[in-house]
């Protein structure tokens, strides 16, 4: 990083808790990232076909669905080969989950604000 | 300190000397208080010892002794010879009696078979001690004691070499009866660890499920508490204030509410207040009815019991009212508000178990999407209504307690089907 400003990306929300949907994309847009949400999963890779974002931000362990599931047919996607996931969950061994369903990286909740921005920055 | 009180002593120098080294280790043992067991591997490790002097030093010398320490005591056979000591002990030693086919095992059985077993050897010769522990109250205190096995053995009838093989023989074939036994005894215990295990496992597998599901259910709300205060204080006066103000007091409900419900499952497993009781079905589900008569009323529900094949069950009375108050609270929330709720709920027999089967008209779940977290805690399928995501938890660990189980059909825009199978508890 030579102080250039970090050149704003999509990014693509996926969770089932409203507050954090809403906290989280809020503060993204705040630092110029155009965002989008998908509340529960519900057609999440027609959206994703549709509206191609950078980066996914997807929830584990959300109640309709599983996150693990969802990310790993992201990966089968070719149209969505450049979509970066990263996987967001409490559980402690997040990072063998992450390794397993084929996520980019990962998130691990409670998360700071500050923490996503630097995983954001780092993929 | 220990005290050493001697018994006797005797050269080995033939057959009949070593025969005599494992009679009198039998007898000895025997007037010590220790079992025949006990008694036969004493004396099988004196003769093999004895065999040992006889054969490669030509002879021995044999003493027993009575040793008493502190806090136990002990019988002791020493085995002494002037022979060329033993090469390679440490080899002989290691060698595995059960992939060692040859002479030399004798020493190897010896020390297996005693308590303690001490060895000294040197091109002047070898001593042996065996030691095979005694109870403290039937030791020997005193030399006059000793002296009265002396006296006894006097009186004792001179059995020819014959009669003393065919002795040992049977004492030999009566302790490899205990080894089986033995045997047969760990490979039961063995079993029941493994099955242990296996619950264990189980169990294990249950608790991480539980843990993970916590910790979801409370680091979410603790990511938005998180944000939302960061956000506050950099921003104190900004536009967005109000909105995040209502987020910070609705994730602390949300921490309170997962709090809660902890509790009232830890509560629930309090296996000190489940109470036993032969139960009627009909009673219980009249409770449940009672409580929700009013959701019933507005919901138009009709509700179809026959619990006439099987009326009753003893189980646990919280449980069963658990049972019927969830699912009845679930079928009224989750109802299809384009028609009338029908609930049926009967009985049948399983064997010596009961199945209960509860079934409904409402929206129904799409399990091929939920697939096994419908009983997982904390999950919520539905938006239609609040709801802990605890009801079928508890409901499922309570069943699976005593060794029942539960499934689950459902459709979406259909229904759903639950089928208990209850195992009564023992009154």
């Amino acid at each position: 990083m030579t102080g250039k400003k970090i050149k704003a990306r999509s990014v693509l929300i996926v969770d089932d808790d409203q507050d954090f949907l809403f906290v989280l994309q809020s503060q993204l847009k705040r630092e110029g990232y155009k965002v989008y949400t998908n509340a529960g999963g519900d057609n999440l890779l027609e959206e994703m076909t549709i509206q191609k974002v950078d980066v996914v931000l997807l929830d584990l362990s959300m109640n309709m669905t599983s996150g693990s599931e969802l990310c790993r047919q992201i990966k089968k996607q070719t149209a969505l080969s450049h979509t970066k996931v990263l996987i967001m969950s409490g559980n402690h061994d997040i990072e063998t989950v992450a390794g397993k369903c084929g996520a980019d990286g990962f998130v691990a909740k409670p998360v700071s604000f500050l923490e996503v921005k630097t995983a954001l920055q780092k993929i | 300190m220990d005290k050493e009180i001697p018994i006797i002593s005797f050269q080995i120098q033939n057959e009949m000397d070593i025969m005599l080294a494992h009679r009198r280790g039998m007898q000895f043992a025997r007037f010590s208080g220790i079992g025949l067991s006990e008694q036969t591997r004493f004396a099988t490790a004196i003769s093999e010892i004895c065999r040992n002097a006889f054969e490669y030093a030509g002879k021995g010398i044999i003493h027993f002794a009575v040793v008493l320490k502190k806090n136990k005591a002990a019988l002791l056979a020493t085995i002494t010879d002037e022979g060329p000591g033993i090469r390679d002990l440490d080899k002989i030693l290691d060698r595995n009696p059960e992939l060692y086919r040859g002479r030399g095992l004798g020493l190897v059985y010896a020390r297996r078979l005693g308590d303690q077993f001490g060895i000294q050897t040197g091109p002047k010769g070898t001593t042996i001690q065996i030691e095979k522990a005694i109870p403290l109250k039937t030791a020997p205190a005193s030399k006059l004691v000793i002296n009265g096995w002396l006296q006894h053995l006097e009186k004792e009838p001179v059995i020819s070499a014959y009669e003393e093989l065919k002795m040992r023989n049977i004492q030999l074939m009566e302790l490899a009866e205990e080894s089986r036994n033995q045997t047969r005894m760990v490979e039961a215990q063995n079993n029941e660890i493994r099955h242990l295990n296996e619950q264990l496992h189980q169990s294990n597998d249950r608790l991480k499920e539980f843990t993970y599901a916590i910790s979801h259910d409370l680091k979410t709300p603790l990511s938005s508490l998180r944000m939302a205060s960061d956000y506050l204080d950099e921003h104190p006066r900004g536009k967005e204030t109000k909105i995040y103000k209502g987020i910070l007091s609705r994730s602390v409900n949300r921490l309170d509410k997962t709090v809660r419900s902890l509790i009232e499952i830890l509560d629930f497993q309090d296996t000190g207040r489940q109470v036993i009781k032969s139960l009627n079905f009909d009673e219980i589900f009249a409770e449940a009815r009672d409580e929700y008569q009013q959701f019933i009323d507005e919901a138009e529900a009709h509700i179809d019991y026959n619990f006439n094949s099987i009326p009753g069950i003893d189980y646990v009375e919280s449980y069963l009212q658990s049972l019927f108050h969830n699912l009845l609270s679930n079928a009224l929330k989750y109802r299809d508000l384009s028609r009338q709720l029908i609930v049926k709920v009967s009985t049948a027999t399983e064997g010596t178990n009961v199945l209960l089967i509860f079934s409904d008209n409402g929206t129904g779940m799409d399990l091929d999407m939920i697939k096994d977290r419908v009983f997982a805690p904390f999950a919520r399928f539905s938006r239609q209504a609040e709801g802990k995501g605890i009801g079928l938890f508890l409901i499922k660990s309570m069943v699976e307690n005593n060794g029942g189980s539960v499934t689950v059909e459902s459709r979406l825009g259909e229904g759903t089907t639950f089928r208990f199978l209850l195992v009564p508890y023992k009154l």
